[in-house]
């Protein structure tokens, strides 16, 4: 444990069960909190996937990291919730995002619905979760009386409102505004911030642990260096001092990211972050270091 | 003819604990498969049987059966992918085109006619082969009562189930058909097989081993009223009688229907127990 921070790994499902089985294995065993399973098409799906991470662990939560709300009809989803929440004990923490990847609605044979009528959707989602976390009668029953915990992710105004309204964890994207459907870019420490704050403004004073997702890690002696290598790869798109910044990038010694760490929960309120997979075991010694 | 295979439909939810409990009693009882339904307010069917695989050793996983019109062929179709991986090639692949009609509203998912429903079957087996294409497709079992259904179980299935139901069954009561129209779907399916060999499963509806049979069979009788007790004891998807008896029974339908697996309802799974241990290896 690391006390104050929470730290989670988001995972792409492989095929092959013994690959899943031993990298959850590999996620508890370096200390992480949290083991997330991403919801796209062409990995395995996140529910299942989750179940079996609970039976070859025994403490990290379990957390889709996030289900493309869009692909699920809301009561049969509450149905697949309740019933991996009952199979993992508990330990299942729920992500849900209003859907990005225009490729995979295609895919899908879905029409790619407007950022409207996503959220409209993500909105009835919680909606019809909470109805049926609260019916007596729905089964199976979740463990606990509200279901388990609501991570929602999103970058936009209503979906940081509905966040900011019914979610126990507020997912930051760390990325800049974009056109609907395009590429990820990452904001700067700025943009960042005024998307925290104005979380802060809905939220009123409610508790809710801010998460987000780190795109970029690299333990090193040569911060400066690494960020200058980091402005070439995102292309210019942030310059090395604004990476310097940016709570999407931990770049440094473990000392030097933790230390950036207590930084940007004092800047940003952040305590929960989630490494992708291919990070896990260079992000290691962060969570030693703060210990 | 084939051998016999023996399985049971689970769908009562519960803890971690009790679903673990229930798949390993379940194996250790003989069966070959264990099925989950796909029903509101019933286990959640993937999750479920990716747990049953990781409690048990041997014993085989079936979807009996998923509702078509509850999923989006695509996501469907990677959730089993993945169940099958998962689960070391253990997945069997139960669907059909929905019944329920309060389900569909309590979900808000269109009802529409008979053929709509048809058709998100047919779509969904359409990506499932599709996905499938050059490596091995879990065993599909497809069925149901219609000449439609049936038909087109002939052409895709691996194992075609009958459900032994008449028509106008209303929700929650028990219409079964009687020897005759039971005998009649399964000559059906023998003829749009053309002699293609494929596995006849019949969900059996009714179990109880017992030395009064008379009295197992005025309980069958207050279920199905509609049914004389002597059609109900000659019925092969209502098993009462001895162990010796009903297997004796299930031995005749297979030689009569051709049917060699039967699929009992979660509340029989002990009852059945003793007849699949005399059955066994034959």
């Amino acid at each position: 444990m690391t006390g104050e921070f929470r730290f989670g790994v988001n995972m792409v499902v492989p095929d092959s069960r013994a690959a899943w089985v031993e990298k959850c294995r590999k996620v508890e065993d370096l200390g992480y909190d949290v083991l997330s399973a991403a919801d796209h098409l062409g990995m395995a799906p996140p529910f299942p996937a989750l179940v079996l991470a609970g039976e070859v662990t025994s403490r990290v939560k379990l957390n889709t990291f996030v289900l493309n709300a869009p692909f699920y009809n809301p009561t049969l989803l509450a149905r697949d919730v309740t019933g991996t929440d009952q199979f993992t004990e508990g330990r299942l923490e729920l992500g849900l995002g209003a859907g990005y990847v225009k490729e995979e609605f295609e895919a899908a044979g879905m029409p790619f619905p407007s950022a409207r009528e996503r959220v409209d959707h993500l909105e009835r989602t919680i909606a019809e979760l909470k109805r049926r976390y609260a019916d007596p009668e729905h089964k199976p029953a979740p463990v606990r009386p509200g279901g388990p915990p609501l991570l929602l992710a999103g970058r936009g105004d209503r979906i940081l409102t509905l966040a900011a309204e019914h979610a126990d964890i507020i997912g930051f994207t760390g990325t800049a505004k974009t056109p609907d459907g395009g590429a990820l870019v990452p904001a700067s420490a700025e943009d960042i911030e005024e998307r925290v704050g104005f979380v802060r403004s809905k939220l009123g004073g409610r508790g809710a642990e801010f998460n987000l997702l780190c795109h970029f890690v690299h333990i090193t002696d040569d911060r400066a260096a690494a960020l200058e290598e980091l402005a070439k790869l995102t292309k210019g798109v942030l310059s090395a001092d604004q990476l310097a910044e940016v709570p999407t990038a931990l770049i440094g010694s473990p000392a030097e990211v933790a230390e950036q760490l207590h930084a940007h929960r004092e800047r940003f309120g952040l305590t929960y972050y989630t490494v992708l997979e291919q990070n896990m075991e260079q992000f290691a010694p962060v969570l030693e270091a703060l210990r | 003819m084939r051998p016999f295979r023996f399985g049971v439909a689970l769908y009562v939810p519960g803890s971690r604990a009790e679903w673990v409990a229930k798949c390993r009693q379940a194996e250790d009882l003989g069966y070959d498969v264990v099925g989950v339904v796909d029903h509101l307010g019933r286990v959640a069917p993937v999750p479920a049987l990716l747990l049953a695989a990781e409690a048990t050793e041997r014993i085989r996983l079936n979807t009996y059966v998923l509702n078509a019109s509850f999923h989006n062929p695509v996501v469907l179709t990677r959730d089993l992918a993945a169940l099958d991986e998962f689960t070391g090639g253990r997945v069997e692949i139960g669907i059909d085109a929905g019944y329920v009609r309060a389900e569909f509203e309590a979900a808000g998912i269109d009802w529409g006619t008979p053929g709509r429903r048809f058709g998100r079957l047919v779509d969904v087996v359409t990506e499932l082969e599709r996905a499938f294409t050059g490596r091995p497709r879990p065993p599909l079992l497809l069925g149901g009562r219609g000449d439609r259904m049936l038909t087109f179980a002939a052409a895709h299935a691996d194992t075609i189930a009958l459900t032994g139901t008449a028509p106008g069954a209303a929700e929650g009561r028990l219409a079964l058909a009687g020897s005759a129209a039971l005998a009649e779907r399964a000559g059906f399916v023998k003829r749009v097989l053309g002699g293609r060999d494929a596995e006849l499963n019949l969900m059996v509806h009714f179990v109880r081993i017992t030395d009064d049979r008379r009295a197992a069979l005025e309980t069958a009788h207050r279920l199905v009223p509609h049914l004389a007790i002597e059609e109900l004891g000659a019925l092969a998807t209502v098993l009462a009688g001895s162990a010796e008896a009903v297997t004796e029974q299930l031995l005749r339908t297979r030689e009569t229907l051709g049917a060699s697996y039967f699929t009992v309802l979660e509340d029989d799974l002990t009852r059945l127990a003793p007849v699949i241990e005399r059955l066994r290896g034959r």
